[in-house]
């Protein structure tokens, strides 16, 4: 009840009597300190201008600059990172649209032409320059250039080869770099994020042909393959056979040998039972062999006596 | 009450004449104050200045940012006489904001002149070199740079003669060939992937060849090594078993003789054999004497 009686008051008092223009002047003066304060988000940066002079650049926060048209403030997002294609069109490739030859062609040292697109992205690194320097919807123009010069430079020393494999990286790592060193030179305040090499393969007229020579590639090794197949299936039948053959020698060997010492101790004991009686034992072996041959044989006895008479014993 | 009016009156004059007096310059532009027409003094910091009310002084304003210049690409030739069409891009700015204002007024009639420039520049530079200086991938043999930076200070000295125009740097956008010489390079790449294609499958069938002779010789290698190391067993087996005999028989040679001899007679001695046997050799001396029981000294058959 208290509260809304001092409000009437006051309400009364300011609108009451000579003393409203006055306040209203106030009220004015105050609006006019407010247009001074403002929020500047995490993502942004605030550029202070006093009459078109830039004075400084504020971080995210509160910011007070002096009221309009004193000084003013353009906000910047730097945090934000844009996205350049090169070699396609966003709108042509969110529709399914293929780029045109003149856009996504390129030719290589070896003068083998190759299609290539990339995707830059990029970010304000320097609000002050990047205003000062580089008009509104400048920016994307000007990294596409930067980096397409980039492109055609460092294409124009590499072979067809080296870009369709290893060269990817380089060419990638070589676009930042230089892209980044072009836009310093003039100071455009600019700061290239990475650069994404989107496709890279032989024009569609003549990709049939590098299919082949991957097809080709497959080929001989397949060939290879099957050689070696061939080699690994032989040498261990080799191997095998020549074990063989080793091994039957080292058996003719022990046989042998064996045979030999059976011989010769055979003959050994034969000589030992021999040197006790020589006589007898040379006389029962002789005696036993003409047993076993003369059974076998044609006998023909000749009498000493008269020497012509032959006569057959059996 | 009347001097109420007066003063606001008078504040409102006094505001109007501030503005009139003072103007402010933007960074992104470059300010002329003419006088009557005629440019009296050139503002190149921003901030606010001062200049006479509005008839007077009037201001003029040039933008002074960095800008891209890219004409469409066109056809050159170079030194040996190889078509190219080169699509070239510059960047420029106003440098001397009164010469700009005076010879070309506005942009677009300033990227008129430097597109003219341009294309006469990129042509001699051009034109005095190979392609190879352009397109190689011998390393150090490109000189797009090189010519680039040369076409950038010619092209500049020009602009800013001319026009009071900074050139910042030329550069080759894209390259690439007119439409019949396009297709005179995909063929040739279309050729030379042939030429590859077909290497791999030969090369492929070289080195299978290779392996597989490689292989059969392996194979030989073996097998006569396993021959020789089996011949080299077997002889030395025979050696020892002849050591073997030799040692044993060295201890009597007679006896061994004796028994050779007797096994040899069994060996050969077979049905178709006839033994004459004296009636009075040993072996038969028995069946006519039976009572003697001599030796058997000269026992033979």
């Amino acid at each position: 009840m208290k509260l809304r009686e001092t409000a009437r008051r006051a309400v009364a008092y300011a609108l009451g009597g000579r003393r409203w223009t006055a306040t209203l002047a106030l009220l004015l003066v105050a609006e006019w300190c407010v247009t001074g304060i403002r929020v500047v988000r995490e993502d942004q940066q605030a550029v202070v201008l006093q009459f078109g002079a830039i004075t400084r650049v504020a971080p995210a926060g509160i910011l007070f600059t002096l009221p309009w048209p004193l000084e003013r403030t353009v906000i910047v997002r730097t945090a934000e990172v844009r996205t350049m294609p090169i070699g396609y069109k966003m709108v042509d490739a969110r529709r399914g649209i293929a780029p045109t030859a003149q856009e996504v062609e390129w030719v290589t040292g070896d003068t083998n032409i190759i299609d290539l697109t990339l995707a830059i992205k990029y970010s304000v690194s320097n609000p002050a320059t990047y205003l000062m320097r580089v008009g509104p919807g400048d920016a994307d123009f000007l990294v596409r250039r930067c980096a397409e010069t980039c492109v055609t430079r460092l294409v124009a020393t590499m072979p067809v080869d080296e870009l369709l494999t290893r060269g990817k990286l380089v060419l990638q790592e070589e676009t930042r770099r230089q892209t980044q060193l072009q836009l310093d030179s003039l100071e455009a305040g600019i700061r290239i994020v990475t650069v994404n090499i989107g496709e890279v393969q032989p024009p569609s007229n003549v990709i049939q042909a590098f299919n082949d020579v991957a097809t080709a590639k497959m080929e001989k090794a397949k060939l290879i393959d099957e050689a070696d197949g061939y080699r690994r299936d032989l040498l261990p039948r080799a191997r095998a056979q020549a074990n063989r053959t080793l091994q039957e020698a080292e058996s003719y060997r022990a046989e042998i040998v064996a045979r030999a010492q059976g011989d010769a101790a055979q003959f050994l004991s034969l000589l030992a039972e021999a040197k006790r009686a020589r006589r007898i034992t040379e006389v029962r072996l002789y005696l036993e062999a003409m047993e076993r041959i003369l059974p076998r044989a044609r006998k023909l006895v000749v009498d000493q006596r008269d020497g012509t008479q032959l006569r057959l014993l059996d | 009450m009347k001097r109420i009016w007066t003063g606001l009156g008078g504040i409102v004059v006094a505001i109007l004449l501030l503005l009139s007096c003072t103007f402010e310059v933007p960074e992104t532009e470059y300010a002329i104050v003419l006088n009557f027409g005629n440019p009296v003094r050139i503002l190149r910091t921003a901030g606010l200045h001062w200049k006479l009310p509005a008839p007077i002084e009037t201001v003029t304003r040039i933008d002074k940012r960095l800008r891209i210049l890219d004409p469409a690409e066109a056809e050159y030739l170079t030194l040996d006489k190889k078509n190219v069409t080169v699509d070239a891009v510059a960047a420029w700015e106003v440098e001397d904001p009164l010469k700009f204002l005076v010879t070309v007024v506005d942009r677009r009639a300033a990227e008129a002149q430097l597109e003219d420039i341009l294309r006469s520049e990129i042509g001699s530079a051009l034109g005095s070199h190979e392609l190879a200086a352009l397109l190689s991938i011998e390393p150090g043999r490109v000189e797009i740079d090189r010519i680039m930076q040369t076409v950038t200070e010619r092209a500049a000295e020009k602009a800013h003669a001319g026009y009071g125009i900074r050139v910042r740097a030329v550069r080759i956008k894209r390259l690439n060939f007119p439409e019949e010489n396009r297709q005179a390079v995909f063929r040739r790449m279309e050729a030379e992937r042939e030429r590859i294609a077909r290497q791999y499958r030969s090369e492929g069938e070289e080195e299978a060849e290779k392996v597989r002779a490689e292989a059969d010789l392996e194979q030989a290698r073996i097998l006569a090594d396993a021959e020789r190391q089996s011949k080299q067993v077997r002889g030395e087996a025979d050696a020892e078993a002849a050591r073997i005999y030799a040692a044993a028989y060295q201890r009597d040679p007679n006896f061994y003789e004796f028994l050779k001899t007797l096994e040899s007679y069994e060996k050969f001695i077979d049905a178709d054999a006839t033994i004459v046997l004296p009636s009075d050799s040993r072996l038969l001396r028995l069946l006519r004497e039976p009572a003697a029981t001599g030796g058997l000294e000269d026992a033979t058959p």
